[in-house]
C-alpha cells in the first residue's frame, strides 16, 4: 500500500469499508443503543421521541445485574484459561510433534465447534446431572462414591473450556504450521530442551495468534446462552445472557433493559480489543518470509504416547461422550436411565425419533434453507472479512484501528439481543429483503465478521512485507499482488475461515430468531422449536443430523485447505 | 337457545354428530343435519370456497410447533386445499416481531395466536372484527379482549416418574410435603404467560405462604417447560407441575410418566387468537379460526394434543374427569399483579 501510485485508492477504500461496516454493524448497534433508551420498538422511519435513561439507571444499581456480571466473569475467565491450555496443547501436538494419529486428532479436535451451545448443554445435562447423569450412573456401577455435578460453576467452566478450545486451536495451529523454524533449530542445536524451546521460543513467536484466540474465546463465552441456561439454571447460577433472556421473555419484554445490560458486554469487548491492540503494538510477528522453509516435527520419543493419551482423554470428554449421549437420546424412546443395564436394553431403542423428524415437512425445508444461507454467508462474509483483515493487519491506512474495533463489536452482543437489533435496523430495507434468505445471510455475515477477521489475522500477520514489496518492485499492482502473492499464501487460512463461517451460520440461532419467515425457516430455529416443544428425542435426532452435515463440511474443507497449505507444497 | 334445542336430541345422537348439531343450532334449523350444516359450523360454503381459492394462510403462533402441526394436519383432513404456513415463536418474541412488522407496515400474518394475553394489548388494533359461529359457547372471562378468542388453552397438571417408585402426589399442596424434598421440578414463574398463571394460581388459591413452603422443599428450577418435563422423564427430578400438552402426548407413546389432576384446580392459560385486518388471505384465515374454535378443532387439540379447552361441551384430556376444575385468571389482575408478584416469586425462590 505504500506504493504512491495507489495513494488515491487509500481514502476510497477506507471509506468503502467503513460504509459497509456502518451498515452491517454500526447501524444495528446504534439502533440497539437507541432501543435501550426508547420506549417501544424503534423502527426506522418510525422513530419516536419517547426517550428515557431509566433502563440504564435500573441496570447500574440492580443487584441481580451485578451478581450476573460477577458470575459471567468467573465462568468466562475460568473457561478461557482452560480453553487456552487445551487449544494450545492441541495445536502444538498436531502441528509440531510426531504424536501418533495426529491427523485424526486434528480433525476431531475442532469437532466441539460443530455442536451448538444448546445441544452441548443438553448433552452434558444428560451426562453430568447430579443424580441421573449417565456418568454418575456409571460411577455408581463401579462402586465409586463420587458424584459429578455439572450443574455448577465448575461444570460451566469445564464445558466452556472444552467447547471453546477450538477457537484457540484454529488460530494457533495455522500459525504453528506456517512458522519459520530457524529459531527453534538454533535452540535445538544449542542444546536447549524441547520444553524450554516451546515456552521460550515457539509460543512467544505465535503470541499474536494466542492473544487473538484467547480474546476471541473469552468474548464468545460472554455471549453464550445455551450452556449456562441448561447447566446454570438448576443451580441458580444466572449469567448476563440468561438474565437477558429472562428480561426479554417476560411480559412486556424489557428490551430496553436487555439492551442496556448487553451494553456491559459490548464495553467489555471494546476494552479487550483495545488491550489486544496495545499489547501487540510495535511488535513484529512475521514468521513467513521470502525464504523457503519447512517447519520440523519434534521427535517426542516415548513421550509421544503421553501426548497421545492426553489427546484421547480430551477426545472422549469433548466428542465421544456427548456424541454418545446424543445418539442414546436420539435412538432411545425415552431418556429414563435408572441403571447401567438399561443403557444396553435394546428394546428401549428405535428409529421413532428419526422417522418423526423426517416426516415433518419443515425438516427438509430448513435443511435446504440453511445450506443456501451458509454458502452465501461463507462467500460474501469471507470476502468482506478478507478486505477488512488485509486493511487492518497489512496496511497503514487511516482509521484501521477504528475498523478493527467496529468489526469486533458484534461478538460481544448476545445473539438474542443482536437479533432484535437487526430486525429494528433492517426491516424497512427496500426490495423485499425482509422475509427472504438474504436478510438472514446478511445478519450472519455481520455477526461473524469478528470471528472470520480474527481467524484470518494470523495468516495475514505472518506474511512478511518483503514479499509484497518484491511484487511492487516487479511492477505489479496492488490487486495483482493480493491475487498472486497474498491470496495463495493465506489460502488455507481463507478456506478455513470460510468453512468456519459456514459452520457458524449453520449453528447460529440468535440472529435468525426475528428474521426468518415461514418459507425461510433455518435448521437452528426449527431445532430450538423442537426443543422448546419438549421433545428431547427429536431434538437429539435433529442435532445428530446437523452434526453429521457439519462433519462432512469440515472434512471436505480440511482436505482442501491441507492441499493448499504452503507447508505441503514445500 | 341451544339448551332448548338440545333437549330434543337423544344423547346418543349428540355423541355422534356434535359438530353437525352445532351448525344446525346456529342456523336455527333445529334437527336438520346435512353437509351444508356441517359447513355452516365452519362459516358456510361461500367462505370455504373463497378460502380454498386463496389456497393458504400464514399463521403466527406461540403454540408448540409439533402441537400446531398436528392441528393443521387435522384441519387439512377436512380442508385439504388450504395450506397453513407456520411461524412459531414464544409469546414475547412473537409480540416483538409483530409490533415491529406492524410499525414497518410489513406484517405477513393472516392469523395470530398469542399465548400471553398480557402481550396482545400493545397491538390489539391489528385484528379485524371477528367472531366464530359458536361464539356463545365460550366463557365470558375469555372474551374480554375484543376480536380475540381462546383458540388454544394450556393447563398445568402434576406429572410424576412412575418407575422411580416415588409416591404419587394427590394435590398441589402435596408438593410442599417434606417427603418430596429436592425431588420437585419447577419452571420459573417468569418463563412465560402460563407459568405466570400457575404462580398466580398458587398464591391466590393455595394461600400466600405456599411459595415459601415450596421453596423450603428445595425444588430444582428450570428455565422453561421443556427441560422440566424432560427432567421428570429422566428422573433428575421425580415430580412437578408441567403443561398437560407437554406430557400427555409423550405418555401415549410410552413415556414413563403419569399425570395427576389436582383437586384444587388446573391453572389454565387461554390464548388470544384473531384474524389480522391486513390479511392477504382473509377467508382462509377466518376458516382456520372457525375450525380451530369449533367442537372438531377443540376436540383435536384436547384428544391429540393433550391440551385443555374452555369451549362448553369440549372433551377433557385423558384421565381428567368432568369435575376437574379449570382455573382461569382474572384478566385485569393478570396484568396488574404481574411485575410485583414475579419479583416476590424470584425472592421466595432465591432466583436471580
Amino acid at each position: 500500500m505504500e506504493n504512491p501510485s495507489y495513494g488515491f485508492l487509500k481514502y476510497g477504500w477506507t471509506a468503502g469499508l467503513i460504509l459497509i461496516l456502518s451498515f452491517l454493524i454500526l447501524y444495528p448497534v446504534l439502533m440497539l443503543l437507541y432501543g435501550s433508551v426508547s420506549i417501544g420498538s424503534p423502527v426506522a422511519g418510525n422513530l419516536g421521541y419517547d426517550l428515557s435513561i431509566k433502563a440504564f439507571l435500573d441496570v447500574v444499581v440492580d443487584p441481580s445485574v451485578i451478581r450476573a456480571t460477577w458470575n459471567t466473569l468467573v465462568v468466562c475467565f475460568g473457561g478461557t484459561v482452560l480453553a487456552v491450555c487445551v487449544g494450545l496443547f492441541f495445536s502444538w501436538v498436531t502441528a509440531r510433534t510426531n504424536t501418533p494419529l495426529r491427523r485424526m486428532i486434528e480433525a476431531v479436535s475442532i469437532m466441539p465447534l460443530l455442536i451448538p451451545p444448546l445441544v452441548a448443554g443438553i448433552a452434558w445435562s444428560i451426562l453430568g446431572s447430579p443424580k441421573t447423569g449417565m456418568i454418575n450412573v456409571f460411577l455408581d456401577v463401579l462402586g465409586l462414591d463420587w458424584e459429578l455435578n455439572f450443574y455448577s460453576s465448575w461444570g460451566i467452566i469445564i464445558i466452556f473450556g472444552v467447547y471453546y478450545a477450538p477457537y484457540v486451536y484454529m488460530f494457533t495451529s495455522s500459525a504453528l504450521k506456517n512458522m519459520d523454524p530457524a529459531l527453534e533449530e538454533a535452540a535445538a542445536i544449542s542444546g536447549v530442551s524441547t520444553f524450554k524451546t516451546v515456552f521460550n521460543i515457539t509460543f512467544p513467536l505465535i503470541m499474536p495468534a494466542i492473544i487473538a484466540g484467547t480474546m476471541l474465546s473469552f468474548v464468545v463465552m460472554l455471549g453464550i446462552y445455551g450452556i449456562p441456561a441448561v447447566l446454570g439454571t438448576p443451580a441458580k447460577i444466572n449469567v448476563l445472557t440468561t438474565y437477558i433472556y429472562e428480561l426479554i421473555s417476560g411480559a412486556p419484554p424489557l428490551y430496553s433493559k436487555a439492551a442496556a445490560t448487553s451494553i456491559i458486554l459490548i464495553a467489555v469487548t471494546a476494552i479487550a480489543v483495545m488491550v489486544q491492540q496495545r499489547v501487540l503494538k510495535g511488535k513484529s510477528f512475521v514468521t513467513v518470509s521470502g525464504k523457503a522453509f519447512k517447519p520440523r516435527l519434534i521427535d517426542l520419543g516415548k513421550w509421544k504416547y503421553l501426548t497421545f493419551c492426553i489427546s484421547c482423554v480430551y477426545l472422549i470428554v469433548a466428542v465421544i461422550l456427548p456424541t454418545f449421549a446424543l445418539l442414546v437420546g436420539s435412538f432411545r424412546n425415552f431418556l429414563y436411565i435408572p441403571n447401567i443395564e438399561s443403557v444396553f436394553d435394546l428394546s428401549a431403542y428405535s428409529l421413532t425419533h428419526f422417522t418423526r423428524l423426517f416426516s415433518n415437512s419443515l425438516t427438509l425445508l430448513s435443511l435446504v434453507n440453511t445450506l443456501k444461507i451458509g454458502v452465501i454467508t461463507a462467500v460474501v462474509g469471507g470476502l468482506i472479512s478478507f478486505a477488512i483483515g488485509y486493511t487492518v493487519y497489512r496496511t497503514k491506512l487511516p482509521l484501521r484501528n477504528f475498523i478493527d474495533i467496529v468489526s469486533t463489536l458484534p461478538i460481544a452482543i448476545p445473539g438474542l439481543v443482536i437479533g432484535i437489533a437487526y430486525l429494528w435496523a433492517w426491516i424497512s430495507l427496500p426490495g423485499g429483503i425482509y422475509g427472504s434468505i438474504w436478510i438472514l445471510a446478511l445478519a450472519f455475515v455481520a455477526r461473524f465478521i469478528p470471528d472470520t477477521v480474527k481467524s484470518l489475522s494470523t495468516s495475514l500477520m505472518q506474511v512478511h512485507k518483503e514479499l509484497e514489496e518484491a511484487s511492487f518492485i516487479c511492477g505489479h499492482g496492488l490487486f495483482t499482488t493480493i491475487r498472486k502473492i497474498i491470496l495463495p499464501l493465506i489460502a488455507p487460512g481463507l478456506i478455513s475461515s470460510m468453512s468456519l463461517l459456514f459452520i457458524l451460520s449453520i449453528r447460529e440461532l440468535g440472529s435468525s430468531l426475528f428474521l426468518y419467515s415461514s418459507s425461510t425457516l433455518p435448521m437452528s430455529v426449527l431445532l430450538v422449536n423442537l426443543y422448546e416443544g419438549g421433545d428431547i428425542g427429536v431434538t437429539a435426532a435433529f442435532s445428530v443430523v446437523q452434526t453429521l452435515i457439519l462433519v462432512v463440511v469440515v472434512l471436505f474443507t480440511t482436505t482442501v485447505a491441507r492441499n493448499m497449505s504452503i507447508t505441503s507444497k514445500a | 337457545m341451544h339448551n332448548v334445542n338440545r333437549s330434543h336430541l337423544s344423547d346418543k345422537r349428540r355423541a355422534f354428530v356434535p359438530r353437525l348439531l352445532l351448525g344446525a343450532l346456529l342456523m336455527g334449523l333445529g334437527f336438520t343435519v346435512n353437509a351444508a350444516a356441517a359447513d355452516t359450523a365452519f362459516g358456510g360454503t361461500a367462505l370455504i370456497k373463497a378460502a380454498e381459492q386463496e389456497g393458504k394462510l400464514v399463521l403466527y403462533t406461540a403454540n408448540q410447533l409439533a402441537s400446531e402441526q398436528d392441528l393443521v394436519a387435522a384441519f387439512n383432513k377436512r380442508f385439504p386445499k388450504v395450506k397453513v404456513e407456520i411461524v412459531r415463536a414464544p409469546g414475547s418474541r412473537l409480540a416483538t416481531r409483530i409490533e415491529t412488522e406492524v410499525a414497518a407496515n410489513k406484517l405477513t400474518a393472516d392469523v395470530i395466536d398469542m399465548s400471553d394475553r398480557g402481550l396482545v394489548t400493545s397491538f390489539q388494533d391489528v385484528f379485524a372484527d371477528y367472531a366464530p359461529p359458536n361464539a356463545n359457547l365460550y366463557p365470558a372471562k375469555t372474551k374480554q379482549l375484543k376480536n380475540l378468542w381462546p383458540k388454544t388453552s394450556w393447563g398445568f397438571v402434576i406429572a410424576y416418574n412412575v418407575p422411580s417408585g416415588v409416591e404419587p402426589p394427590k394435590s398441589w399442596k402435596d408438593l410442599v410435603n417434606p417427603k418430596y424434598m429436592g425431588k420437585v421440578g419447577i419452571v420459573v414463574a417468569n418463563s412465560g404467560g402460563s407459568t405466570w398463571t400457575r404462580a398466580m394460581f398458587e398464591r391466590q388459591e393455595l394461600g400466600e405462604p405456599y411459595w415459601t413452603k415450596l421453596a423450603a422443599n428445595k425444588p430444582v428450577l428450570y428455565p422453561s417447560g421443556a427441560p422440566a418435563a424432560s427432567g421428570i422423564v429422566r428422573g433428575e427430578v421425580l415430580l412437578g407441575g408441567v403443561q398437560s400438552n407437554a406430557v400427555i402426548p409423550s405418555i401415549k407413546k410410552g413415556s414413563p410418566l403419569k399425570v395427576v389432576y389436582p383437586p384444587e384446580g388446573i391453572p389454565v392459560t387461554a390464548s388470544a387468537a384473531g384474524v389480522v385486518k391486513t390479511a392477504a388471505h382473509p377467508n382462509a384465515a377466518k376458516l382456520y379460526m372457525n375450525w380451530s374454535l369449533s367442537q372438531e378443532g377443540q376436540s383435536a387439540w384436547v384428544t391429540q394434543g393433550g391440551g385443555f379447552s374452555v369451549l362448553e361441551g369440549a372433551p377433557r384430556p385423558d384421565g381428567a374427569s368432568a369435575n376437574t376444575v379449570l382455573w382461569i385468571p382474572d384478566s385485569k389482575e393478570y396484568v396488574s399483579l404481574r411485575t410485583q408478584w414475579i419479583r416476590d416469586w424470584d425472592k421466595a425462590f432465591n432466583h436471580k
